[in-house]
């Protein structure tokens, strides 16, 4: 929004922070775009899995790629301060330097997760650094990707602590061999990791070519009135916020494990705190989050509730602090295992809503229903080993303004595999992508029906899959009196054969597997809903009409 | 035509107020016919024509309120007016060049056809599920439009072609049939969408799809993906046929009615309609696939800022176009114009990118915001005045046209601000109702703002020029470039007379308002070079290629594109192919466009395709490509007519009469207030002259406004520019 009565001075200080933010911002999201365009990987280069930034040279994010998936948003600041204190300070860096690491402790939460980070250089000054982090399929260890059936860690994978995958432009040829020899498809994780250094080398260009036209002076007083900016917004939004202590717990089961996720969100004036207390330990399998996980959830969710139009950047991060029980299922010790990390924070989200939504109901949502993702891979025809990835997504929930979108990732905000490029890349034949009539959460604002999709194996062989599916224990639960959604499911066209909805499995020659997703509760009464939205369910074939009758009081006009 | 008549025209021409002034050389050709090209570009608000005299080559341009219910009313009653006026008769045009935002509002406003869906088993509901993902993360009110196609009318076929196009299962005409029956007598539908999974690959199953549809219903649209976007991922090359399917009846009836129309004036020559990437194809190509008309009419605004840039040697332009209803900005590099091939249209969330929907297809990339003289003005709940993105359009239109609108309008606010002379708007064809005007903006905007009238109006001009620089920011930071030290043109009805703040807040500080500003889209019709893109799919590594297979590729795409360029009326020898491939690592998940700059048809080896892949890459990622084999996805060609002479044809311009200016306040906000200022016609200026600011330019299409810290200068083809 503009103002209008600005003196002209301020007008071109204020114009200057207005421009360059904007190029910083937009910058990040070419270098989301170049990273993507790159990539091998389908988590990246179909579903967006991923996240870019620019950073200032001590590693607060200035610019932050609007298309990341948000639990790696804030992840990369995160990542780099800790890099920069305990790896490699400034001093250790010259242009050319490419840092990753995949460790779970430091970057993304888990190996998949990759970080990749350059240094920018300008005449010799380390000016600022840009990142990218992205899903790479492939990182050796067990099957999967987002497997629940690791114990530890070292079954998930390999993992490359900091190290300088480039170093003053050469490329270091050890990594390059240690990787190769621990993955199954050699060009496929470094084709990642060059993506990801790609797109840092296109943030590198941008920041340089900004320094080089308004001087380091001008760059560094727009990277602090940024950050200063967000947090200004964010603390006068909490100012204007009862003062208090929110509180909501969830209980649910993955596999055997029952875990429980408490959260106590107290506004103090301007700051507020959000605490994990009373979380479950730390569990034998592939359910835990490292802290750093649950820091960036808590920043996202309090981002969308309180100030979602703010441009996102480090100052946002400022007036929120997270704690949570070492050695719990949200802050996990080494060598936990954490692949399937997504199926616990997805709780903490969920809980984080309904305690924040007691203070600000209107932007509150009903329960989501999580996602599905399923990794399968294999050898195909020829012997080449493949990973393609498909699943479900259980939409977008209904809210007090909308209907509840199918098909949607949330809080997740990936893209679907089209079955064109799975087909290509695969053996696998993808038989559908389907709503599921009368499976919506009922309400004065329904959820989307379910999607439910199906994998079928024309090959000889067998092939692998792994997994990970959002709310299969129970129903989402509905909000203020809509009804509660359904539990995700899955099945085999194999006769008695049980697909468990966590954890590993084999789709023999012949076989198909299907998926469906899990949907949102309702917001509302159901006998709220406006008849005429009922009646165009009923006409597009998304709920039967004796559903509708039922559940929604519905009486066709017979006219 | 008798030379005393061309005379006698010249004299109307002169006395009239709606047309710039006419003049022609006297070239005595009785007998021959002259050939005249007609441009007509409609807009939200109001139609441009510009009329060429392809002997002479001299320009003459008007505009015509556009008629919302049938476009095409508002089109022939203003050609009939820029032909009468000019002693031109319908026999003597042979070209008509069309711009439209039909394709835009006929899904913007949902009134294209009942459309059904025929798809592959299993996948019907892609089209609603799209690519799952959410245009704006934070944003927990995001919506997406209602499918075009509701759910009950998409139907699935029992067919599978794998990814090398090649048939799993086989297709069934009976079910062909029967499903075709299914969407005609229950469901209605006036036009088919036909996308069947890999079709990009093999055309083979929707080929007999549409056969049987033709045996059946012999007058159903049918769109078939193989045919409108042969590119792989089903959701996108869905919709984009959707998209088609559902505005192609619209569009065939506008274009049928509109040639019967000018047929039975006398018309005889073609009409050719611009596309959303600045060519132009012939009225049989726009009806099948009239995907490619999304941003027909912006498309030529971005062309005409172009050639106004060329006539000025400025290779770097910051194109704007800021009409009625919507504002349009783009940036032209090293004079040329940028494409892109993704788009989403009829946003229905703040539109926000994302929001509408999607489609594949070559355009010219530029940013298209509601901003225009008819966006609505309004206070919001937190005290601040908001503007845009409704519009007045053109009915009821601006408080000022006193036609029944009753929303402050942006227009509004520049008639309060002395940017508009009430007695002499639109050459004086209307009124402008003053009192009225003034008395709105107090009620709506000033009191509830406890400001002053001016103050309200200038805060109304002041928010629309920072929405539209904001857009424009951002359209152009997130492309790499910079608004700093280009040039800009400003266009349109409105866009002159915003062009000095909006370029302000770029740091630009070069405007050009060129003669004929107000029409400048038409302009674009008829004298960018004509141009077509044609493009094919066919992947293959590059190791795997030869010379002779390059060749093939192109020669057949410079073989589609001469011959829609043929119907043009274009010679295909005298034309210019600019070769591209799209290229990738094999395996990589996209690809990227790479220029085969100075290369023929006949001279593109493997090699010189991987050294221009490697500059690509490096040019557009700053790094070195990898050690991993390269493929080849797509061939493009572009062949066009060549640059013409800027000096073949050229807008008519006054014959040198002076005249002294009047004056009148005008507010200027800020440390200025309100200005005693210098008010010319255009045509009273003096070429070479250098007016120091605040001063205003009026002609019958537009407004000029320099503040008083420039400096406005008048070139010798009337064009002026202002120095910021």
């Amino acid at each position: 929004m503009s103002t209008t009565d600005d003196t002209d001075a301020t007008e071109s200080a204020d114009l200057e922070t207005q421009v360059l933010w904007n190029r910083l911002q937009a910058t990040a999201d070419e270098m989301y775009d170049a990273a993507e365009r790159l990539a091998y990987s389908f988590s990246i280069r179909e579903a967006a899995d991923a996240s870019t930034a620019v950073m200032t040279a001590d590693g607060n994010a200035i610019g932050l790629s609007d298309q990341s998936v948000p639990v790696l948003s804030g992840a990369l600041s995160r990542t780099t301060r800790i890099i920069l204190e305990d790896h490699f300070p400034p001093e250790t860096l010259e242009p050319g330097d490419t840092i990753i690491t995949n460790d779970p402790w430091i970057g993304g939460g888990h190996l998949s997760d990759v970080v990749v980070l350059n240094p920018v250089f300008h005449d010799g000054d380390l000016v600022g650094i840009t990142g990218s982090l992205g899903h790479t399929d492939d990182v050796g260890g067990n099957r999967g990707g987002w497997s629940t059936d690791a114990e530890q860690v070292y079954e998930e994978g390999i993992l490359i602590p900091p190290t300088k995958l480039y170093e003053g432009g050469e490329r270091n040829d050890a990594i390059d061999n240690i990787i190769r020899s621990n993955v199954r498809i050699p060009h496929q994780a470094l084709g990642d990791l060059e993506a990801l250094r790609s797109g840092n080398t296109v943030g590198e260009e941008r920041v340089r070519e900004i320094v080089d036209d308004r001087g380091k002076e001008t760059f560094d007083r727009v990277a602090e009135e940024v950050i200063d900016r967000t947090e200004r917004a964010l603390r006068e939004e909490l100012a204007d916020l009862p003062d208090g202590t929110y509180e909501d717990s969830t209980e649910f089961t993955v596999d055997e494990h029952d875990l429980t996720i408490q959260v106590a969100v107290t506004i103090d004036g301007d700051d507020l705190e959000v605490d994990f207390d009373g979380t479950s330990s730390q569990v034998d399998a592939g359910l835990n989050c490292p802290f750093g996980n649950i820091v960036t959830v808590t920043e996202y969710i309090v981002k969308c509730m309180l100030v979602p139009d703010l441009p996102n950047a480090e100052g946002f991060f400022r007036p929120i602090e997270v704690t949570a029980p070492e050695g719990s299922i949200l802050n996990c010790d080494r060598p936990a295992a954490t692949m399937a990390r997504h199926l616990t924070y997805s709780h903490a989200e969920d809980a984080l809503i309904r305690a924040l939504g007691q203070v600000v109901p209107e932007s509150a949502l009903s329960e989501m229903a999580g996602i599905q993702l399923a990794p399968f891979s294999g050898a195909d025809e020829n012997g080449e080993e493949f990973i393609a990835v498909g699943g479900t997504a259980g939409g977008f929930p209904p809210s007090a303004h909308n209907d509840g979108i199918p098909g949607v990732y949330f809080p997740y905000n990936g893209k679907n595999t089209p079955i064109e490029m799975f087909e290509r890349y695969s053996p696998l034949r993808w038989e559908e992508t389907a709503l599921v009539p009368d499976t919506e959460g009922a309400g004065e604002h329904r959820s989307g029906p379910a999607m439910r999709t199906s994998y079928h194996n024309p090959t000889d062989g067998p092939v692998y899959f792994a997994l990970t599916s959002g709310r299969a224990d129970r129903d989402p639960s509905g909000f203020r009196g809509g009804k509660s959604g359904k539990r995700a499911t899955t099945g085999s066209s194999s006769d008695g054969k049980e697909v468990p909805p966590n954890g590993p499995g084999v789709l023999e020659p012949g076989e198909t597997v299907t998926l469906v997703s899990a949907t949102p509760g309702g917001y509302g009464d159901p006998e709220d809903r406006d008849p005429e939205a009922v009646e165009a369910d009923v006409e597009r074939e998304l709920i039967t009409e004796e559903r509708a009758r039922e559940v929604y009081g519905y009486e066709p006009d017979n006219s | 035509m008798p030379r005393d008549d061309r005379l006698a025209h010249r004299y109307w021409g002169l006395l009239l107020p709606f047309t710039i002034t006419y003049m022609r050389s006297a070239v005595d050709t009785e007998d021959e016919r002259y050939m005249y090209t007609l441009g007509m570009d409609i807009g939200g608000t109001f139609t441009d024509f510009t009329l060429v005299d392809r002997e002479s080559g001299e320009v003459t341009v008007d505009k015509e309120p556009t008629t919302p219910a049938n476009p095409a009313e508002g089109a022939l009653t203003g050609a009939h007016r820029i032909l009468d006026e000019n002693g031109v008769a319908f026999e003597d045009l042979d070209t008509v060049i069309h711009g439209t935002t039909l394709v835009s509002n006929t899904l913007i406003e949902g009134t294209g056809a009942t459309t059904g869906l025929l798809t592959t088993a299993g996948i019907r509901d892609t089209l609603e599920l799209r690519r799952g993902s959410r245009y704006d993360m934070f944003d927990w009110e995001m919506e997406y439009p209602d499918p075009l196609v509701p759910r009950q009318r998409r139907l699935e076929l029992n067919e599978r072609l794998n990814d090398e196009g090649e048939v799993v299962d086989p297709l069934d005409r009976e079910e062909v049939r029967e499903r075709t029956r299914t969407l005609v007598e229950d469901h209605g539908v006036d036009s088919v969408a036909v996308s069947l999974l890999h079709s990009y690959e093999s055309d083979e199953h929707e080929q007999i799809v549409a056969d049987v549809i033709a045996e059946e219903y012999p007058d159903l649209n049918v769109s078939l993906s193989s045919e409108v976007v042969p590119v792989i991922r089903e959701y996108e090359r869905t919709s984009t046929t959707v998209i088609n399917a559902y505005v192609a009846p619209v569009v065939a009836d506008y274009l049928e009615f509109l040639q019967s129309e000018l047929t039975s004036d006398g018309f005889a020559g073609e009409v050719y309609m611009m596309t959303s990437s600045g060519g132009i194809v012939d009225v049989r190509t726009a009806k099948a696939e009239p995907i490619s008309l999304v941003e027909s009419g912006p498309a030529a605004g971005v062309l005409a800022s172009r050639i106004f840039g060329e006539t000025h040697d400025n290779d770097d332009v910051f194109s704007f176009d800021m009409g009625g209803t919507t504002a349009k900005g783009s940036i032209i590099e090293d004079g040329d114009v940028r494409m892109k091939y993704k788009a989403d249209v009829a946003r229905v969330h703040r539109f926000k990118e994302g929001s509408g929907y999607d489609l594949v297809s070559p355009l010219i990339d530029l940013t298209e915001i509601g901003a225009g003289g008819g966006s609505i003005a309004s206070v919001n709940d937190v005290g601040l005045i908001e503007v845009g993105p409704e519009s007045s359009g053109s009915d009821p239109g601006p408080i000022c046209y006193n036609q029944g609108g009753d929303d402050p309008t942006v227009t509004d606010a520049s008639l309060l601000l002395g940017y508009l002379n009430p007695e002499n708007f639109y050459g004086g064809r209307m009124d402008l109702a003053a009192e009225k005007t003034e008395s709105i903006f107090g009620e709506e905007l000033a009191d509830p703002l406890d400001v002053s009238i001016t103050e309200a109006a200038w805060r109304v001009f002041e928010v629309v020029n920072e929405n539209m620089a904001t857009a424009f920011r951002r359209y152009a930071a997130s492309r790499g470039l910079d608004t700093r030290g280009l040039s800009m043109t400003a266009l349109g009805g409105a866009g002159p007379s915003h062009a000095f703040r909006v370029a302000r807040k770029l740091d630009i500080d070069e405007v050009v308002c060129p003669y004929g500003a107000g029409v400048g889209s038409s302009i674009g019709l008829t004298e960018a070079p004509r141009m077509y893109e044609a493009s094919s799919t066919s992947q293959a590594v590059l190791e795997t290629l030869s010379a002779d297979d390059f060749e093939r590729q192109f020669a057949s795409l410079r073989e589609e594109a001469a011959s829609v360029l043929e119907r043009a009326g274009i010679d295909p020898d005298e034309t210019e192919a600019s070769l591209s491939l799209d290229m990738r690592h094999v395996d990589q998940g996209h690809e990227i466009k790479v220029p085969l700059e100075g290369r023929d048809i006949d001279d593109v080896t493997p090699d010189i395709a991987r050294e221009a892949f490697e500059r690509t890459y490096e040019e557009t990622f700053n790094r070195e490509t990898l050690e991993f084999p390269v493929e080849v996805l797509t061939y493009r060609l572009e062949l066009s007519e060549g640059d013409r002479d800027a000096e073949t044809s050229r807008l008519v311009v006054p014959d040198g009469e002076s005249a002294a200016p009047d004056s009148r306040d005008v507010y200027f906000g800020g440390e200025h207030g309100s200005v005693a200022t210098d008010v010319y016609r255009w045509d009273d200026l003096t070429p070479d002259e250098s007016i120091d600011g605040p001063v205003v330019v009026e002609a019958d299409q537009t407004t000029v406004v320099a503040d008083p810290d420039s400096t406005l200068t008048v070139a010798d083809n009337y064009d002026i520019t202002i120095e910021l």
